[in-house]
C-alpha cells in the first residue's frame, strides 16, 4: 500500500494519490503508514530531481500534491497532547521568499507531532527571536535559497546571541546552496540537504 | 644602564615582588611577604621593604597583578552602581550584580539600524533618581556593538547630570550577548571605587619610597594597562594573577609555547600558551558563577597544592585536597607535637588517621577578637598547638572539639594536618619548616595505616601526579565531566575493548611556583615531555606582572547589506559604502588608528601593528561569488612607556 502510494506521488499522479489516501483513511489504515508512504514518494522525487530527470516545476508540483495529501491525513492523526511535544520555529529568512522546501519541512515536522510555528517568508531576525521567547521552542529551522539568505541567517543567529538565548536553542538551516561552510559562517548548529534530513536533525536535537 | 621594572603579585598566600631588568630580561632581586587579606597595601609595602633600596630607586616602571576583582566578585562586593538598560525587552533577564536597574526605550538591530527611538527623558529621570546614591553608572544598549550611538548619547546625558564615573557596554566588549554585556558593565561600575582605592594606596606606597615610575595593572589576558585605563576598566583585571604567572613563565624560560603549570599552596593552575601569549577563553571569563564578557586567560584550576589536606578513606585510599591546611612541619612548638604524634595508638583506627593527626594553631598576625570563650581557646592554641586527642579527652569541657571546629570555620584557628609538603620533607625533596616534624608525622600516619613510611610517601606522590596528569590532559583535550573513560583506562594501564592508549605530550611543561619541581617532574616523566624549572620560578607571577606588553586589538567588520551595499562596523560607529574596496580601506585605516591610539592611551610606548583579514565568500549555482563579510583585525602591541 505505502509503496504504491510512494510511486504514485513520485510519478506526480495527483488525483490517484489523493484518491488512495481518501480510500485508505476510510478503510481505517493507520494514517502514519500513509505519511511514511508520502515521505518515500518525496524522496523519490528528490532523487529524480538530483539526476536531472525532473525539473524544478516537477518539484513544486510534488510539494503541492504532498501538502494536499497531508491536509487530508492531518485530522486523522492522534494528538499526543501539545504539552508533551517539542516546538519548532520555522521560516524563510529576511530577503528571501522561497518557501517550497520550508513548507515540506513544516509538513513533515507536523506529521511527526512537533508543534510547528511557521513564520512564513521574508522573516525578520527579531521575529524569530520573539517567537522563541514566546513559545519556548528549542529548535529554530531557517530556510533560504539565495546566497543573500546566508547573511540573514547569520543575522538571525546573531540576534539570538544578543538576546542571550543562543545556548537555549539549536539552529538548523536548509536550502539549495547550504553546506558546512555556510553553517560555520552563519553560526548555526547544523544543516539539512533535504526535508527528510531536516526531520532527522529535529529528532536528533529535540529528543 | 638597563631599564628596571618592579613587578608585584598580590597572591592568596604570598605577595611576591621582583626587580626585573627589562632589557636583559633577568631578575635582579626577589622577595616574598605573607598576604594579609583585605589589606593589599600593607602587603605591597611589606614586600618592597625586603628589596634593595638602590634598585628600587632606579625603577622606571611599576606593575601590579591583583586578585581584587576576582575576590570582590566571588564575595559579591563593590561600590553602588546604577545600570541603565536601553532597548532591552522587559522580560529579558539580566543579572545586574546588585546594581539598581533602570530601563529606557531605544536600541538597534543586528545591522546597526535604530530599532527604537532613544527615550532620553527616561535616561534623565534614571540619573536624577539614582545620582546621589550611586558611585558609578553603567549603560548597556541593545546591539551597541553594532552601533554605540544610544550608549554614547545616554552617557552624555549622565555626564551632564553628574560627575560620577560612566561605563558603556561597547567599551568593554566587542561581542554580542546583551545580558552578559550588561552584567559585565555593572560589575565594572561596582569595581570602580575599589580599584580607585587600590591605585591611590599603591601610588602612596611608591611615592613614600621615592619611586616616580608609571604604575600599571595586569589584565586577565596577561597584558598591562596604565592606571588611568585600569581605573575605568577594573573588570579586566579578572584572573590578573594567573595571567601574570603565564607571562612570567614565558619570560623566565624564554619559550613561546608550552603548558604553564603553577603549583601553589592551595591550588594548581594549568594554562595553555599560543604564540607567546596565554590562550584566551573566547566565551568570556566566569567568576564566582557569574558569566562575563571579559577576555581572560583560559585556565583550569584544581584544589591541589603543597598545603592540601591528605585524608585516608576507610578502603585504604587517599584523598588529597581540595582543603588547604597548615603542613604539620610548619607547626610551632615541635616538641609537644612530636610527643602527641608518638603517643598515638597504632591500630584499628583506619579511616580516622587524618583526624587523629589534627592540630590547631593560631593564624599568623591573629589578634583576639571573638567571644571570651573563643579567645580562651585562641590563647591556649597560641602557647602550644591543640591536638585532636587532647581535646577529646578534655575533661572539663565535653564540647571542646566542637568549639574548636567552630573557631576553625571562623578562621580564628588554623587546622594543621598531614600534607604533600610533609611528604616531600620526609623524602628530602624539600625542606619547608621543620623536616624532622614532617618525618615524625609521616611515620605516625604510616603506622596507623600499617604500611611503611616510604610506601605512604610513594602513594601520595603517585596520587598527586595522577591528579595533575588527568586535569592537564582534560584541559588540553577539552574533556569535561564524565566522558573520561579512555583517560581513566589509560591512567590505570588498562585497555578498552582491545584498545590501549599511549599518550605523549609534545610540548614542554613550564613550571611555576615554589613546590612546582617536585610535583611536576613526575608528571612530565609520565607524559614523556620535558619540564622546565627556571630559576626564580617561585616568583614567576611577579616577573609576569612587569614583563608583560601593552596591547590592544581593534576589529572592524564589513557586512554586505541586503541592498548590496557594504557597512563597516567599527567601535566608534558605522560607515556605509557602495563598494567593498572602499569599505576595506576605511576598515584598515580605522582599525590601525584606533588600535594604536588605544594602546598608547593604555600606556604603551612605541607600538607595532599586526593586521589580519578574514572573509567569507558565498558561491552558488545561480549567483556570482560574492563577499558577504570581511573582518579586519589590527593588534597594536608595544612595551610599556617608562618613567
Amino acid at each position: 500500500m505505502s509503496s504504491n502510494l510512494a510511486s504514485l506521488l513520485a510519478d506526480l499522479e495527483e488525483e490517484r494519490t489523493l484518491a488512495i489516501v481518501k480510500e485508505s483513511l476510510a478503510a481505517g489504515t493507520d494514517p502514519l503508514t500513509l505519511v511514511e508512504g508520502l515521505r518515500e514518494g518525496m524522496s523519490l522525487v528528490g532523487e529524480r530531481f538530483e539526476s536531472k530527470e525532473y525539473f524544478l516545476s516537477d518539484l513544486i508540483m510534488s510539494a503541492e500534491i504532498f501538502n494536499e495529501a497531508i491536509a487530508l491525513i492531518q485530522p486523522h492523526l492522534k494528538s499526543d497532547g501539545a504539552s508533551t511535544r517539542s516546538a519548532v520555529v520555522l521560516g524563510t529568512v529576511k530577503g528571501d521568499i522561497h518557501d517550497i522546501g520550508k513548507n515540506i519541512v513544516g509538513s513533515l515536522l507536523r506529521c511527526e507531532g512537533y508543534d510547528v510555528y511557521d513564520l512564513g517568508v521574508d522573516v525578520e531576525p527579531s521575529a524569530f527571536v520573539d517567537k522563541v521567547r514566546e513559545t519556548g521552542a528549542a529548535l529554530v529551522a531557517m530556510s533560504g535559497l539565495l546566497t543573500l539568505a546566508f547573511d540573514a541567517m547569520k543575522e538571525t543567529v546573531e540576534s539570538f546571541i544578543e538576546a542571550g538565548l543562543r545556548d537555549k536553542v539549536k539552529v538548523i538551516i536548509g536550502g539549495g546552496p547550504v553546506n558546512q561552510a555556510v553553517v560555520d559562517y552563519t553560526g548555526a548548529d547544523d544543516y539539512g540537504k533535504d526535508a527528510t534530513s531536516a526531520l532527522k536533525l529535529a529528532g536528533h536535537y529535540l529528543n | 644602564m638597563s631599564s628596571l621594572g618592579l613587578g608585584i603579585d598580590c597572591g592568596g598566600t604570598y605577595t611576591d615582588a621582583v626587580v626585573y631588568d627589562l632589557d636583559d630580561r633577568r631578575v635582579l632581586a626577589a622577595a616574598k611577604y605573607p598576604t594579609s587579606h583585605h589589606d593589599l597595601v600593607s602587603c605591597i609595602d611589606g614586600v618592597m621593604a625586603k628589596l634593595p633600596g638602590d634598585l628600587l630607586s632606579a625603577v622606571q616602571l611599576a606593575s601590579v597583578s591583583t586578585t581584587l576583582a576576582t575576590n570582590s566578585i566571588v564575595e559579591g562586593k563593590g561600590g553602588r552602581a546604577c545600570l541603565i538598560l536601553i532597548g532591552y525587552a522587559d522580560d529579558m533577564r539580566v543579572n545586574g550584580y546588585g546594581s539598581r536597574v533602570a530601563r529606557a526605550r531605544g536600541g538597534h538591530d543586528c545591522r546597526g539600524d535604530q530599532a527604537d527611538e532613544l527615550d532620553e527623558a527616561a535616561v534623565t529621570e534614571a540619573v536624577r533618581q539614582h545620582r546621589d546614591w550611586a558611585d558609578a553608572f553603567a549603560i548597556s544598549s541593545y546591539f551597541s556593538v553594532r552601533n554605540p550611538e544610544h550608549e554614547l548619547r545616554a552617557a552624555s546625558i549622565v555626564a551632564a547630570e553628574t560627575g560620577k564615573p560612566i561605563v558603556c557596554g561597547h567599551e568593554l566588549s566587542m561581542h554580542l550577548d546583551a545580558p552578559k554585556r550588561a552584567t559585565t558593565a555593572a560589575i565594572n561600575a561596582r569595581l570602580i571605587p575599589l580599584i580607585a582605592d587600590l591605585i591611590a594606596s599603591a601610588q602612596t606606597v611608591l611615592a613614600a619610597r621615592s619611586i616616580k615610575a608609571p604604575l600599571m595593572i595586569v589584565r586577565g589576558d596577561g597584558t598591562l594597562m596604565g592606571v588611568e585605563t585600569a581605573g575605568q576598566r577594573p573588570v579586566e583585571t579578572i584572573l590578573s594573577g594567573p595571567a601574570a604567572s603565564v607571562v612570567g613563565a614565558l619570560a623566565l624560560t624564554g619559550r613561546a609555547d608550552g603548558v604553564v603549570i603553577d603549583v601553589g599552596g592551595t591550588t594548581t593552575d594549568i594554562a595553555g600558551v599560543e604564540g607567546g601569549l596565554p590562550r584566551i577563553n573566547q566565551a568570556g571569563a566566569t567568576v564566582g558563577g557569574l558569566a562575563t564578557q571579559v577576555e581572560a586567560i583560559d585556565i583550569r584550576t584544581m584544589g591541589l597544592g603543597g598545603d592540601s589536606l591528605i585524608r585516608f578513606a576507610r578502603n585504604g585510599k587517599l584523598e588529597i585536597g581540595p582543603r588547604r591546611v597548615l603542613p604539620i612541619g610548619m607547626l610551632p612548638g615541635a616538641e609537644g607535637v612530636t610527643e602527641t604524634l608518638q603517643a598515638l595508638p597504632s591500630s584499628g583506627l583506619l579511616g580516622r588517621a587524618h583526624e587523629l593527626m589534627s592540630f590547631w594553631t593560631v593564624p599568623p598576625g591573629k589578634k583576639l577578637s571573638g567571644t571570651p570563650e573563643g579567645n580562651g581557646w585562641v590563647q591556649r592554641a597560641g602557647q602550644v598547638p591543640l591536638s585532636y586527642l587532647g581535646l577529646k579527652d578534655e575533661a572539663a569541657d565535653p564540647d571542646a572539639l566542637k568549639a574548636v571546629h567552630r573557631l576553625e570555620q571562623g578562621e580564628e584557628l588554623l587546622l594543621a594536618a598531614l600534607t604533600p609538603t610533609d611528604i616531600f620533607n620526609y623524602t628530602g625533596e624539600t625542606a619547608v619548616g621543620d623536616s624532622e616534624l614532617s618525618r615524625c608525622a609521616v611515620e605516625t600516619a604510616a603506622a596507623l595505616l600499617k604500611i611503611e613510611p616510604a610506601e605512604l610517601a610513594a602513594m601520595v606522590k603517585a596520587d598527586c601526579r595522577e591528579i595533575i596528569v588527568h586535569e592537564l590532559l582534560a584541559h588540553l583535550l577539552g574533556v569535561n565531566g564524565g566522558s573520561r573513560g579512555l583517560l581513566d583506562a589509560w591512567s590505570r594501564g588498562d585497555s578498552v575493548q582491545g584498545v590501549r592508549l599511549r599518550l605523549n605530550l609534545e610540548t614542554d611543561i613550564l613550571a611555576v611556583g615554589a613546590p612546582a619541581g617536585v610535583f611536576l617532574l613526575p608528571v612530565a616523566e609520565r607524559l614523556g615531555c620535558g619540564c622546565i624549572t627556571p630559576p626564580f620560578m617561585e616568583v614567576a607571577n611577579a616577573v609576569g606582572a612587569v614583563a608583560g606588553v601593552v596591547s590592544h586589538t581593534e576589529e572592524v567588520i564589513i557586512r554586505r547589506r541586503i541592498d548590496g551595499r557594504y557597512t563597516a562596523h567599527a567601535s566608534d560607529g558605522r560607515y556605509d559604502f557602495d563598494e567593498l574596496a572602499d569599505a576595506t580601506d576605511l576598515a584598515r585605516s580605522k582599525a590601525s588608528e584606533l588600535a594604536a591610539a588605544i594602546a598608547s592611551a593604555t600606556g604603551a610606548g612605541e607600538v607595532e601593528l599586526h593586521e589580519h583579514m578574514d572573509e567569507f565568500t558565498a558561491t552558488s549555482h545561480w549567483d556570482q561569488p560574492v563577499v558577504l563579510e570581511r573582518t579586519v583585525r589590527v593588534r597594536a602591541v608595544g612595551r610599556p612607556r617608562l618613567g
